[in-house]
């Protein structure tokens, strides 16, 4: 098997990529939006620095907006910004939290990796796959038996 | 769709439905009692603007409150959307270990009689197997 990190093992399975793409296309029409319906809001630079300003919560206040609709829009990205913080955190948890178990030689996003790809698996590999999933079998038997 | 229901399963599991829930009811009480108390702030959507700048600490600073009383409250609120903000990392982190775990569980269990020939398979057996399994994952 060519050798795949545990990073990109989880960014894969979290689907990370499409995740933040479909953030930024939403980042982007929300602060179009705000650019429209307000008017402190003057410039397609401003916009995205507002906008900015919102999903990092970094909140400066140089800029700010006052209509009410403007305002639904910046309360929407704003959510939208810590829940993709959020995620972000979420992955580095679970990232470190999987590299702990993979030094102990008992990653589970690595074995499902594994099993999703039999066929680029080497000899060693296959013979240590097949003592994990004897030891997880083991651990759960009225999970497995049949 | 299922995603959302799983992730909802998930929220009331940890209790997250009351503590959302009691954040909302508290957010737009907070936000009344903060326009109340405070000269600064004279109309409900511009208290419940600043109200969202704080409790997300977003902290635009186009609204501020000055009377002690009011500080109070806009502390309480920022305290309590601060604890809301840490709880979404967590959600995500076990929700995504437990459906991998789950996601292990299923195929050790729906294959388990195969996978105990693994190393008796070949090539084209396993590239079949794999690609089966990959399957079921995406459905």
């Amino acid at each position: 098997m060519k050798s795949i990190s545990l990073f990109s093992v989880i960014l894969k399975q979290t689907k990370t990529g499409s995740y933040l793409l479909s953030f930024a296309g939403i980042f982007l029409v929300c602060s179009l939006l705000m650019w429209w319906l307000d008017p402190s809001i003057k410039t397609f630079s401003d916009a995205i620095w507002f906008g900015f300003m919102l999903v990092t919560t970094t909140g400066f206040g140089d800029l700010t907006v006052t209509t009410p609709l403007a305002r639904i829009v910046a309360v929407f990205l704003g959510l939208y910004g810590i829940v993709t913080i959020g995620f972000i955190c979420g992955v580095g948890a679970s990232w470190l939290f999987e590299k702990i178990r993979a030094g102990k030689n008992e990653s589970v996003a690595l074995m499902v990796y594994q099993l999703e790809h039999l066929d680029e698996l080497s000899d060693t590999e296959i013979s240590h796959l097949k003592t994990r999933i004897a030891s997880v079998q083991k651990q759960k038997p009225d999970a497995f038996h049949q | 769709m299922d995603t959302i229901r799983q992730y909802w399963q998930m929220i009331k599991k940890t209790n997250g439905d009351k503590l959302f829930l009691s954040f909302l009811v508290f957010y737009f009480i907070d936000c009344l009692i903060i326009m109340l108390l405070d000269p600064a702030i004279d109309n409900y959507l511009d208290a419940l603007w600043m109200g969202f700048s704080v409790a997300t600490t977003i902290g635009l600073g186009d609204y501020t409150v000055t009377s002690g009383l009011a500080r109070f409250f806009t502390i309480l609120l920022g305290i309590y959307g601060s604890i809301i903000e840490a709880y979404i990392p967590g959600l995500i982190a076990s929700y995504y270990l437990q459906k991998l775990q789950a996601r292990r569980d299923a195929i050790l269990k729906k294959h388990s009689s195969e996978l105990k020939s693994l190393d008796s398979m070949s090539q084209e057996e396993k590239r079949d197997l794999t690609a089966r399994i990959r399957q079921e994952g995406h459905a």
